[in-house]
């Protein structure tokens, strides 16, 4: 196979290759490229006959992977992108043509910006980016993009360094990880300005189970600053300082009521999970079997690693990337409210559920007056997007092509 | 055999059976806008609440002695959409010009397999056989009844593709619900406060304000517009500076929403009345009959 085209060069007219980050280190081959150094785009590895529970690189889902830096802070957060094929790729025989260097690269095309559970990443939403690559019809056409939370994934935040050194050096005191709902908020507001703000570009939040929480209280947030931006036009100098405009929310099985219900449940779940895994054959087996994680070993073999990854201490176990027990005292503030501000968020709204008995009456009430779409997948677990990544993926894009395309 | 289903009987499947197949033979003469006489009574969403459907019945008194016209939405959601639909169709077999009954967006192949009335077939007769046989009926029911050619009764509103009744007769109306056109915007559209069409949250059908309300009215000679579809938490609901009006007739909606329902009686000289009421009392039966146990998901981050 002939070496595929340099792109170090090209600049999209969003945030990535933009702004310098350095947080991004090889430590492994799935490392990505930090930004702002030369990039080039790696040949995807010819596909080894493997069995289903053997681990699925990012590259086989998503185009590009990026660390970016917060302005001003020393946050860095890893995000995944895929991008639109372009409307002939097709037809076209010669997949060495940068084919990809063009319309999609367009403002008009929106994004689709997946927020993750918790203890998930964002490699949670590789199967259903590939599908939403596949799938997508010329009138839905998006880019989907995946960030990792922080404490969760390949992101780094100087707030879990500091709990790391204070682990190490056995001191008590460092507060941890702030996972608190205005924290995570702050965050998906300021990776979404510094890449897209000021483009104009049409910005669908998406977010599975704890993401979902954080996607609609980011979309209240952003709409809100939107209008306080249009109202002070004082970053008329500095568009990019703009927040994105949001125009359309996706909530994947995540409902206040029966959220708030499962916290002893999610608990004991929590804690009756193993500690490390010996490989990451075992983990993902796991993760299908007996864990929940998702049904679909496809899925898992994708998403499943990056929860636990080999724990560069020891070198021989994997374990949990995420300390869940350390997320509970949030798990309130996640949650609560989220029906109403659900409901109230003035932006097309998708909720895709795992069930109807999952409603609560806030939105039993809103759905049954017409407020929102309600697409339900019976047969799905609570990751529906990794269980069942085409049938979501037809989902999202026929909304995305009635009311963000279209509308 | 009415008189069995007011007592909660189950029906034998081949009684099934053959109800529809007569229900069926009924509906296929029925126009797309089934002209109603008045007095008659007004009921709109069921959704399987057999037993707030009795209590509407003990207040709104039985037919052939009060005239019935059901908005659809009689399966899906409650747990007894086999007892609700089987009923409403057995009284429209039974007394076919005082009961009609026209289509909602739940009476539908597709809404049904995901919203209970196929599971619950299935639990109850064992096979997808009575689900396949009500499904196929569904395709016969009416879009839109209109009462003393006055009052226009769709089950969700109206459709840009509509301007006038003679629009509604002449569409095929055989067919399962499709995913845009008149006939679904008919089973799907809702009122709105902003004027014109306007995309539906719902993703169906549109929305509409009170211009195009108003227009429909004065274009076909009607006094309003009655349909179902939004729970109201009045159990009815004026819209369009009256130009229409919502009825919702499932009280304590889901199990869960603490609504109250209503029903509308339109008398002689076209006057309407809404009969307000609440959930009948459970006396714990939904326990022994089947109230599936809710599935909760192991967890929720």
């Amino acid at each position: 196979m002939p070496p595929p085209p340099p792109r170090a060069s090209r600049r999209h007219r969003d945030g990535f290759g933009v702004d310098d980050a350095r947080g991004g280190r090889r430590a492994s081959d799935e490392n990505p490229t930090p930004i702002g150094a030369e990039s080039t785009l790696m040949p995807p590895p010819p596909p080894p006959p493997r069995s289903h529970c053997d681990p699925v690189g990012w590259r086989e889902c998503f185009d590009e992977c990026h660390d970016v830096r917060v302005r001003g802070t020393n946050d860095v957060f890893r995000v995944y992108v895929s991008r639109p094929t372009t409307r002939d790729e097709g037809d076209s025989s010669d997949s060495t043509l940068p084919n990809d260097d063009d319309d999609d690269d367009d403002a008009t095309v929106p994004v689709l910006f997946c927020l993750h559970g918790c203890p998930y990443t964002a490699l949670s939403f590789a199967r259903f980016a590939q599908e939403m690559k596949r799938r997508t019809s010329k009138r839905a056409r998006c880019v989907v993009v995946a960030m990792d939370l922080r404490g969760h994934g390949a992101t780094k935040t100087e707030d879990e360094r500091c709990e790391n050194d204070a682990d190490a050096d056995g001191a008590p005191g460092a507060a941890g990880v702030d996972f608190s709902a205005e924290r995570l908020v702050a965050d998906v507001v300021a990776v979404t300005t510094q890449l897209y703000g000021g483009t104009g570009r049409k910005v669908v939040l998406l977010g599975h189970s704890m993401g979902g929480a954080i996607a609609t209280r980011a979309a209240a947030a952003m709409m809100t600053k939107a209008r306080e931006d249009d109202a002070a036009r004082e970053d008329a100098a500095n568009p990019r300082a703009r927040v994105v405009r949001v125009a359309g929310l996706v909530v994947v099985d995540v409902v206040e009521g029966t959220a708030v219900e499962s916290f002893n449940r999610a608990e004991v779940a929590m804690a009756a999970r193993p500690r490390r895994f010996a490989c990451a054959r075992t983990a993902i087996e796991w993760a299908v079997r007996a864990g929940g994680v998702t049904k679909n070993v496809h899925s898992a073999a994708a998403s499943f690693p990056s929860q636990v990854p080999s724990d560069e201490a020891s070198g021989s176990h994997l374990r949990w990337r995420t300390d869940v027990a350390k997320t509970r005292p949030h798990w309130d503030g996640w949650y609560a409210g989220l029906s109403k501000l659900f409901v109230e968020v003035k932006t097309p709204k998708l909720l895709l559920l795992a069930g109807t008995d999952r409603l609560d009456v806030d939105l039993t009430v809103a759905q049954m007056q017409g407020k929102f779409q309600m697409v339900v997948f019976p047969n799905a677990s609570h990751a529906t997007h990794e269980d069942e990544p085409g049938a979501t993926s037809v989902g999202v894009a026929g909304f995305i092509e009635r009311y963000v395309c279209r509308g | 055999m009415v008189a069995t289903l007011l007592e909660h009987e189950f029906l034998p499947e081949k009684d099934v059976l053959s109800l529809c197949e007569r229900a069926k033979t009924l509906l296929t003469e029925e126009s797309n806008v089934h002209a109603v006489r008045a007095p008659v009574t007004v009921v709109g969403d069921i959704h399987g609440q057999f037993h707030d459907l009795l209590e509407m019945f003990k207040m709104g008194g039985y037919a052939p002695d009060t005239n019935y016209l059901f908005l659809g939405d009689y399966v899906d959601r409650g747990y007894y959409s086999v007892e609700t639909v089987t009923l409403v169709v057995a009284l429209k077999v039974r007394y076919p010009d005082r009961v009609t009954i026209i289509r909602g967006n739940h009476e539908s192949r597709q809404i049904t397999q995901v919203y209970g009335f196929y599971d619950e077939c299935m639990r109850k007769y064992g096979h997808a056989g009575i689900w396949k046989a009500f499904t196929d009926l569904f395709d016969y029911m009416p879009l839109t009844a209109v009462i003393e050619n006055q009052i226009f009764c769709p089950h969700g509103g109206l459709s840009p593709s509509i301007d006038s009744l003679e629009d509604v007769r002449k569409i095929d109306r055989f067919q399962e619900v499709p995913h845009e056109g008149p006939v679904c915007d008919l089973v799907w559209s809702d009122p709105d406060d902003r004027t014109g069409w306007g995309m539906s949250p719902r993703g169906a059908g549109y929305t509409f304000g009170q211009d195009i309300s108003e227009q429909f009215n004065h274009a076909n000679g009607l006094k309003m517009i009655a349909r179902a579809h939004q729970l109201v938490m009045e159990g009815y609901l004026w819209h369009h500076d009256q130009s229409l009006v919502t009825i919702f007739s499932a009280p304590n909606y889901c199990y869960r929403c603490g609504n109250q329902a209503s029903i509308m009686e339109v008398s002689d000289d076209m006057t309407s009345e809404f009969l307000q009421f609440d959930p009948a009392p459970r006396r714990g039966e939904a326990q022994k009959t089947g109230d599936g146990p809710v599935r909760c998901p192991d967890y929720f981050l």
